[in-house]
């Protein structure tokens, strides 16, 4: 019998034997893994990639550089020779001037092609005025105009249409600028933007040698080239030039996005390892299944390398019918997932993309081959004489090297999602682990059980007795209901978490104006005018400004003598002081000040800064604030939410040491935009207070956010379903089983009623203990993840205490019966035929 | 044909070796019907596992067309079955997936018969099957599907057919009519019958019987006319 002849003879039986239960199983478990992975990825492919464009936006394009020395033209060329595009920023700070008055302002001078990604937001008037109109434009000032900030035409006394004074040239104000593309940069900075032409910076006379100037670059182009050009410029940066792409910006958005995809990705993981169980289950039993006909065809003279082929070629047909099918499925399937979250997403969504899918299908695919091949080349194994003894069962193959393979194949896959190597390699090697442990303690709580069973109600103790006939079987169902439960517990437990931080970053009346410049003597005043308006605000902060000299009497310009210093030494920092920790902060390290903590100057770092200075508690640091040198003494170190949108500070000294330097307050309050006019009435009576309005950024995060957690919910929904199909596999795994011991019941004359009651009890003692099993392992998972990981207190979480056991009870017994149908309503000659 | 010689087959368990087959010794000719008869358990199965090389024996050897089988690896004794010997089994040992052609089928194709399909159905033909080509083994009666067992043994027209209890599922009634088929397809196609059963009005059909008791060959009966 020739190769090809093999193939055929394998197509025909593969095509005959499509009715069969576990083939069918097998394909409808391949094809859901195939279908999460592709729905999944595909949905999450769009999403994340459309979050990432929309992230990009806030910086103005995919990837930025930065730096305060002049950037390399090199890096221009090598860019457009990848087919990127790219615009130079520069950008200073200098005086305006305007009818007699000077400001400090912050200049970006832009290209004519800024901003490639996003858009400046520009208004024809003051915002408080209700015929002014805005709009946003992917455009940048022509030459000889400025868009400045309202602020600044506040500080001078102009209106649109004026000319204002830049060093050595003069422009028209051509629009107020209400957002500019770059967010980047400090929100809290005193002096207010202003955006000119790349063109007429040469005119100005501001740029000379010496000038504190910084230069930026923005790239933007396709994913492939964007990771050529980064794996290109990376090793050409200098220490002062950093790079930037959305991932990197620490900003909250990006937070959410990198929460967001691991979870999506940790989610999709999961789905795909209960599919892979499922295979596993489908595989052994379609293997006992078809030990018969291994036996056949070897009685009638095939070869073991053509009953191995036949039935290798035949699992490979079932891989690729499951894994097409169920890749296309889900990438139809993803369009409807989008379009029912249609109302909150972005209308320009990223296009979908083939590379997901035939991931999907590859990896599915291969996650059957491997995981079902072990059981699959016991069918090599089988002895030709079963055809005439059926009670010869094949020895078990060694297959570590498909075991090996499998586990390797899902470490990839774990690598691909979170491209996190520590991650997957805990990911996977971890499951590994629980599952080996749900089958050990399963035996273990079986035997306890049986040991106590006069404790037991009686239906229990049916149930039990049932399980005990039957230990492997029994085992491997209490493993694979309680790595369900578990799993479903847990993507429920990080869901809650992760709306929850994320709420708690964004609340409705989070604060959507900034005041600073409040002056000591109008403090008072101003909170009275916050409350007279009833506007929740938050406490006022003192604000000095002072410079980081020394880090234990040593000059920091020699600890960093190039460029490379944190930008925290490079300028300026604000800084407080504060009797109490914030409730948003947190202590890592160190006491909070107490009384003899102004005799000492004590100070609160936030730890990243400490981390990034290399910093620990009693190190001596000097600032320098208004000409005086002060030596301080770091204290603690404090954990800050930058995201929560309330003044935060770098440094917080002790009450007392700094009190008396000449110090403003900033204070943060949220105002209904429906009441922005109220603003000019502040801006009138409190002319030295600046407000800085940040509804947009806040806007865009929330949606953000929003579109997130939708994403979020419906992965869990098919984690779920995932979970379902896996649970009917389990159950089917033992369908035989309990055709044989109901058909001999029924022959016997046990009612249909006794069944049931035998069968419900059985699944009654299965979900209790895979409860308490699923209960006990997600507890120690959750404990060590506060405890271990995120370094919180832990608490038992009661509630699950109680909805797992219900859902396991409900989930169980549904799907049970429903498995079962046929031995319930099958009369015992079928049964008994079924079984021959 | 068939050429046995101190056949042995014991089994070890735990400390004890139990001894199935102790020193057969048997000769069958070709076109030769022959009986193999016992009660349960004298290790009439074991015996016609050996004979068909679908397991080896513990001493001894088996020829077949004086190939001896008891040198030969699972695979060559495979081969040996497919090119000369065919089988008839109490349960029938039909694929339940596949039509009653395609069980037919399967042995011609492990030969590589390109002309697989059409013996397939001629075959069925002869059985008295020609109506039910399509159908699946649960949906034919008992009689029937030894009927396509037979027509799947004679398919690739074996040197050598060995029948396991071909009737003892069946009822009296339909059990005569393969017996019939079985003897008069085996007499046109002058094919070696080795025939295991415990029923000796079956047994006497064959033309020689030979009695196994405790895995001893002790008696070796020869019909002068068969009852055919």
């Amino acid at each position: 019998m020739k190769h090809h002849q093999v193939f055929l003879l394998a197509c025909k039986h593969w095509y005959n034997d499509l009715r069969s239960s576990e083939k069918r199983l097998l394909i409808a478990a391949t094809l859901l893994a195939a279908l999460s992975m592709s729905m999944i990825s595909s949905f999450s492919d769009r999403l994340s990639r459309t979050m990432e464009y929309r992230a990009s936006e806030l910086i103005a394009g995919d990837l930025t550089v930065f730096s305060t020395r002049e950037l390399s033209s090199d890096y221009i060329q090598h860019a457009l020779s990848l087919g990127l595009s790219s615009s130079t920023a520069l950008g200073f700070s200098t005086m305006a001037f305007a009818h007699d008055q000077l400001q400090l302002i912050r200049v970006r001078s832009v290209q004519d092609n800024y901003p490639l990604k996003g858009f400046n937001q520009i208004a024809d008037g003051f915002y408080a005025d209700e015929a002014t109109q805005s709009q946003k434009i992917k455009q940048a000032p022509a030459q000889g105009k400025v868009w400045a900030e309202e602020r600044i035409l506040q500080k001078l006394n102009a209106k649109l249409g004026d000319i204002v004074e830049i060093g050595n040239a003069e422009f028209v104000v051509d629009k107020i600028l209400q957002q500019d593309a770059d967010r980047s940069g400090s929100l809290f900075s005193p002096f207010g933007r202003l955006l000119m032409n790349y063109a007429d910076v040469p005119k100005t006379g501001v740029v000379n040698e010496g000038s504190r100037i910084w230069y930026k670059q923005y790239y933007t182009g396709s994913e492939d080239a964007l990771s050529q050009f980064v794996a290109w410029l990376k090793p050409q940066l200098s220490k002062a030039d950093k790079l930037a792409g959305v991932e990197d910006s620490q900003n909250n958005v990006g937070n959410a996005l990198q929460k967001a995809q691991q979870y999506l990705s940790l989610a999709s993981l999961i789905s795909v390892l209960l599919a892979a169980v499922a295979i596993a289950l489908c595989a052994k039993r379609y293997s006992e299944r078809h030990y018969n006909t291994a036996a056949l065809l070897r009685c009638l003279g095939a070869s073991s390398a053509q009953v191995r082929n036949i039935f290798i070629y035949k699992l490979l047909f079932t891989a690729i019918l499951g894994a097409v099918m169920g890749a296309l499925l889900g990438f139809v399937l993803h369009f409807a997932l989008l379009e029912t979250v249609a109302d909150i997403l972005p209308k320009d969504l990223m296009p979908a993309r083939v590379l997901p899918v035939l991931i999907s299908l590859v990896c599915a695919a291969l996650v059957l081959m491997l995981v079902a091949m072990a059981p699959i080349l016991n069918l090599n194994q089988v002895s030709p004489v079963r055809v005439l003894r059926r009670e010869l069962a094949p020895q078990s193959v060694k297959a570590n090297v498909f075991f090996v393979l499998a586990v390797v194949i899902m470490l990839a896959l774990a690598y691909l999602l979170t491209n996190s190597i520590i991650l997957s390699v805990v990911f996977v090697i971890g499951l590994a682990i629980l599952l080996l442990v749900y089958g050990v303690l399963s035996s273990i709580l079986l035997k306890a059980l049986m040991k106590v069973q006069g404790f037991l109600p009686p239906f229990l103790r049916v149930g039990l007795t049932q399980l005990n006939r039957h230990q492997y079987y029994a085992r491997s169902q209490v493993a694979a209901f309680a790595f369900i439960f578990t799993s479903v517990a847990l993507i429920w437990l990080v869901r809650g978490d992760l709306f929850e931080d994320w709420q708690q970053q964004v609340p409705a009346d989070t604060p959507n104006h900034f005041a600073i410049n409040i002056l000591p003597d109008k403090k008072a005043d101003f909170a009275h005018a916050l409350n007279a308006k009833g506007l929740a605000a938050s406490d006022f902060y003192p604000m000095v400004r002072g410079r980081l000299t020394h880090i234990n009497n040593v000059n920091v310009d020699e600890l960093y003598p190039e460029d490379d210093a944190p930008n925290a030494l490079k300028r300026e920092l604000n800084l407080t002081w504060s009797a109490e920790l914030t409730q948003d902060e947190s202590l890592s390290d160190g006491e909070w000040f107490d009384d003899t903590s102004l005799t000492e100057n004590a100070i609160s770092m936030e730890s990243e800064l400490a981390r990034r200075l290399n910093l620990k508690l009693g190190d001596a640091i000097t600032f320098n604030i208004a000409g005086s040198e002060i030596v301080t003494k770091v204290k603690n170190l404090r954990n800050v939410k930058w995201e929560n949108f309330r003044p935060n500070f770098y440094v917080v000294f002790a009450d007392g040491v700094i009190n008396d330097f000449h110090h403003t307050y900033i204070n943060s309050f949220y105002l209904p935009p429906t009441q922005s006019r109220w603003l000019i009435d502040m801006n009138q009576q409190f002319k030295a207070v600046t407000i800085i309005e940040i509804d947009q950024i806040l806007k865009q995060v929330r949606e953000i956010l929003t579109q997130t957690s939708v994403a979020v919910e419906a992965i869990l929904a098919l984690v779920l379903i995932c979970a379902m199909v896996l649970m009917f596999a389990t159950l089917l795994s033992t369908l035989s089983l309990r055709k044989h011991e109901a058909a001999l019941y029924r022959t016997f004359g046990a009612s249909k009623k006794m069944i049931r009651a035998r069968i419900r009890s059985e699944y009654v003692t299965l979900a209790f203990v895979a409860s308490v099993l699923a209960i006990a392992s997600f507890e120690s998972i959750s404990f060590a993840l506060y405890v271990f990981i995120f370094d919180v207190s832990w608490l038992p979480h009661w509630s699950l205490w109680v909805g797992i056991p219900v859902l396991a009870l409900t989930s169980i017994l549904i799907s049970g019966f429903w498995a079962n149908r046929d031995v319930l309503n099958a009369s015992p000659r079928q049964l008994l035929q079924d079984i021959s | 044909m068939i050429e046995v010689q101190d056949l042995c087959k014991s089994l070890t368990l735990g400390e004890q070796t139990l001894n199935i087959l102790a020193n057969v010794n048997l000769s069958v000719a070709a076109g030769e019907t022959i009986a193999i008869v016992g009660k349960s358990g004298s290790g009439k199965s074991t015996l016609l596992s050996l004979l068909a090389g679908l397991d080896q024996a513990t001493s001894g050897r088996v020829c077949i067309q004086g190939q001896d089988l008891s040198v030969m690896s699972e695979d060559g004794r495979a081969a040996v079955r497919k090119q000369h010997v065919g089988f008839v089994f109490q349960n029938f040992q039909l694929l339940p997936h596949l039509s009653a052609r395609d069980n037919v089928m399967l042995p011609l194709e492990l030969t590589g018969d390109s002309n697989a399909k059409a013996k397939a159905e001629s075959w069925l033909d002869k059985v008295g099957l020609s109506e039910r080509l399509d159908h699946q083994p649960n949906q034919l009666s008992g009689g029937e599907q030894q009927r396509v067992a037979i027509a799947r043994a004679f398919a690739c027209e074996p040197d050598v057919l060995y029948a396991d209890e071909p009737t003892g599922n069946l009822d009296e009634h339909t059990g005569e009519k393969i017996e019939d088929l079985l003897f008069d397809l085996n007499a046109q196609l002058n094919t070696t019958l080795v025939l295991v059963t415990h029923d000796e009005t079956l047994a006497k059909r064959c033309q020689r019987q030979v009695h196994l008791i405790d895995g001893k060959l002790i008696e070796t009966v020869t019909s002068e006319t068969p009852t055919l």
